[in-house]
């Protein structure tokens, strides 16, 4: 080991640089020596081991200590030095050596001067001695006390000198003559700074000896013999400038500068003193320049942080915009829905407004057609009834019996009439009124239909017209017996009225597949196909005939259709088809 | 034995009750009774025995016709098929009367046809076999008993017990009683089904007799006597006629 120790001097001031202290590698393999864990395995050499190997702890200890002081890491350093206990472990006084050496890094000078002072006692390399001899001689120096550093110095030399260690000794011999020179012994300064030198040139040591000349310089420049200096410091500017080593190039130049405004050379003095101050901002840009770069970096990363902050900003602009814009939409939206809703109200409500007035209408309606009925449809028959019965009183009274037969057949005629009719009225009205008892049950159509003829007994006589009656006996239907006889006697009413003179009224039917079809035939005047369109679309009961207006509401009520044929002076035909019940 | 198609009607006044049975016999049916009031109706339905029952509901200001219905209904032995004939159109009369199934619901004023029909529709639909009367002049139905016939345009009641024997000409059936003689248009394959074998024994493939009401049976000459009538008996169907006689040789 060696304490790699510069002393730069500046018109006499020495300064003892701690921070560049470290191990030479030949005293780690000393200490590797001792150290049993290094010993057991090669490979540890250099790294921390856990607390899982096997071996002592303080072995343990020690070999950790090592590696951390060798590695720098000075406070884990610390925390195993006031650990480590000397039984069972690596000779003490090589701990105690360590201990001085992490105390001196720390600049405890009392604590690791006793460090070292324990060191020496009792075996230990040699060389390590020495080191501990060495970095006490820098302590006694820091405090001031020449004599003991020499002391022990001297007894360093000797070791090193036998050994060889010419590196150490160049640092023995310096700090001899520094020693000297502070003690004022310049005879025996200059006698080891030379040594110094010559070890300098042996090792090739440029540092080294631009820094020797110029310790050699300041020798004789404090004792004034500026003629043997100048070109010593001159010599160690040279070296300085070979070394490329700045501090010792800045300090080389100072030194000239100082020297030179001292023997009145302002000029000169200036420019050294120039190159200085160049120097010293160089080495100022030196470091700067990273710590600029470092700035810049650090600046621009701060900016593109700046840019991501703004584009987030940016971003939650856009996003509050956007749920703006979905609310905006939402409330429209559900706004319009509203209106809608609102439009629908009124749109339904005016509906049942105009249905209640339709049904006004049609009740209104009603109540006309009631009246028109009684007061001309039923008033007109009875009235000719009442005269056919005063002139059938005459008849009587004449004993005119043919004339009396007649006017009996014609007022049983409108009798027959006002009793349809009325039948008419009342059912319709009874229908319009919802309350017409609608039974539907099985029925033989000959039987209903043989029913209604059978009023017709004597009608066709007196008309002259004939009625031929057609229906199969094995045709049931599902139908209404009150409402489907009304349908056929309008039907055959109606015949009867718009037939020829000696013409027939036809009523058969027949079966179709699953339909029963009855046919109504007169063979009168006919229709037109306008009047049938117009009975075919018409609504029920708008029209002015009543009677075939039921025909139509009962025939569909019977689930039956009707449809009507003619042709002119032909005849027309009523053509019914009706649901017949299937027998087995 | 009458062979009339016996109705039974329960009519409160009596000029209509008249109009009803004018046309009630016009159509060939026989009245077994008129009740006027409920108990009279209930005396004579078990008693006189009707094939039909025609009732008015509203009997003295009282829906007793529906009570009557309800009534009848209820034995299901002794039940026969029943018609409402009214004058009572509001829905609520009507709902209550057809709680009772009545065979049909007929509204005054009838005509005799109507009322023909609709007696031949309840007896169809009684026998459940509907249609059987109306596919023409010789259609026959049965129902607990007795034969309902078709002659002519009228319907005649025929029971069993008087059936002396069937007789099979061709696609005709004829029914053999003591006095008179039937044609209906069956099968003798349905007529077999429909007869209760106890009574009934077919003898020859063209006859059917009533062994209650048989005269003789002569087994040298393989005969069996009605009265005046004898019909032959044929091998096939000999020994089933010995079972059912001890026969003395």
């Amino acid at each position: 080991m060696k304490i790699w120790f510069v002393v730069l001097s500046l018109l006499g001031a020495t300064a003892l640089s701690s921070q560049n202290i470290s191990l030479r590698e030949d005293t780690q393999r000393l200490i590797v020596d001792e150290c049993s864990v290094c010993r057991a395995d090669k490979r540890l050499g250099s790294q921390i081991v856990g607390p899982s190997h096997n071996g002592d702890m303080q072995q343990l200890y020690f070999h950790n200590f090592h590696v951390h002081i060798v590695t720098g890491n000075t406070a884990k350093a610390l925390e195993l030095a006031h650990l480590i206990t000397f039984e069972n472990n690596a000779p003490y006084q090589l701990i105690e050596y360590l201990r001085g050496y992490l105390f001196l890094q720390k600049d405890l000078l009392q604590v690791a001067e006793i460090h070292f002072e324990n060191s020496l006692h009792g075996e230990l390399h040699e060389v390590i001695k020495a080191n501990s001899r060495l970095n006490l001689a820098l302590i006694s120096q820091e405090k001031g006390d020449f004599e003991k550093a020499l002391h022990q110095l001297e007894k360093a030399e000797e070791i090193y000198s036998r050994v060889g260690h010419d590196y150490n000794l160049k640092a023995v011999y310096k700090n001899v003559a520094l020693c000297y020179l502070h003690s004022e012994r310049y005879l025996e300064s200059r006698e080891y700074y030379l040594k110094a030198i010559k070890l300098e040139k042996v090792m090739e040591d440029t540092l080294g000896l631009a820094a020797s000349y110029m310790d050699l310089a300041n020798l004789y420049y404090v004792q004034y013999k500026d003629k043997l200096a100048i070109p010593l410091f001159q010599k160690g500017l040279d070296y300085a400038e070979r070394s490329q080593n700045l501090n010792i190039q800045q300090t080389a130049n100072l030194n000239m500068s100082v020297v030179e405004e001292n023997r009145g050379e302002y000029k000169t003095a200036l420019a050294y003193r120039k190159k200085y101050e160049l120097l010293v901002d160089s080495i100022w840009n030196r470091d700067k320049i990273w710590e600029l770069a470092e700035h810049q970096k650090k600046f621009i990363l701060a900016q593109k942080q700046k840019e991501i902050i703004l584009l987030e900003k940016e971003k939650k602009i856009k996003e509050v915009q956007r749920s703006y814009f979905l609310w905006l939409l939402v409330l429209v939206t559900l706004f319009l829905v509203h209106l809608f809703i609102v439009y629908r109200r009124r749109l339904h409500q005016s509906k049942i407004v105009m249905r209640q007035k339709q049904e006004l209408d049609r009740l209104n309606n009603m109540k006309d057609r009631m009246f028109s009925i009684v007061a001309h449809d039923l008033r007109s028959p009875l009235h000719s009834l009442q005269k056919i019965h005063l002139r059938l009183d005459t008849a009587i009274s004449n004993k005119d019996w043919q004339e009396a037969k007649r006017l009996s057949s014609l007022s049983k005629r409108a009798i027959r009439q006002v009793y349809l009719l009325l039948d008419n009225v009342l059912h319709w009205a009874m229908s319009q009124l919802q309350q017409l008892l609608f039974n539907r049950q099985m029925t033989n159509l000959n039987a209903v239909v043989s029913a209604v003829c059978a009023n017709y007994e004597g009608v066709f006589e007196i008309n002259n017209q004939k009625l031929y009656k057609e229906i199969p006996e094995d045709i049931f239907l599902n139908i209404d017996h009150g409402t489907f006889k009304i349908v056929l006697r309008n039907l055959i009413d109606n015949a009867v009225k718009f037939n020829n003179e000696r013409g027939t009224v036809s009523v058969s039917a027949k079966l179709v597949g699953n339909e029963c079809v009855l046919n109504v035939q007169d063979d009168g005047v006919g229709v037109s196909p306008l009047w049938i369109s117009k009975f075919s679309n018409s609504a029920q009961s708008t029209d002015g005939k009543l009677g075939l207006s039921l025909v139509k509401l009962f025939v569909e009520k019977n689930n039956g259709k009707i449809s009507v044929e003619s042709k002119l002076n032909r005849g027309t035909t009523f053509r019914l088809r009706l649901p017949i019940i299937k027998l087995i | 034995m009458k062979n009339k198609v016996d109705v039974l009607l329960l009519e409160d006044d009596l000029d209509q009750a008249k109009a009803i049975e004018e046309s009630l016999l016009k159509s060939g049916f026989g009245v077994a009774g008129i009740a006027t009031n409920l108990k009279q109706a209930y005396g004579l339905y078990y008693s006189v025995k009707p094939d039909v029952v025609l009732v008015d509901i509203y009997i003295q200001n009282r829906p007793d016709g529906i009570v009557f219905a309800e009534t009848i209904n209820s034995n299901e032995e002794t039940r026969k098929p029943l018609l409402f004939l009214t004058n009572i159109m509001d829905q609520q009369t009507f709902n209550e009367a057809m709680k009772t199934n009545p065979y049909s619901y007929l509204l005054k004023p009838f005509h005799e046809l109507e009322l023909k029909y609709a007696i031949q529709l309840a007896i169809e639909k009684f026998a459940n076999d509907l249609g059987s009367l109306s596919l023409g002049a010789y259609s026959a139905t049965y129902a607990n008993k007795f034969f309902f016939v078709k002659t002519g345009n009228n319907l005649k009641r025929v029971s069993l017990l008087e059936i002396e024997y069937f007789a099979v000409t061709g696609r005709y059936i004829d029914i053999f009683t003591k006095k008179k003689k039937f044609t209906i248009q069956w099968s003798i394959k349905k007529l077999l089904t429909v007869l209760p074998k106890n009574r009934f024994l077919r003898i020859h493939r063209n006859y059917i007799v009533n062994v209650n009401l048989i005269d003789e049976v002569n087994t040298l000459d393989n005969e069996v006597r009605f009265g005046e009538q004898f019909l032959p008996i044929s091998r096939r169907f000999k020994a089933a006629l010995s079972n059912n006689f001890i026969i003395f040789k």
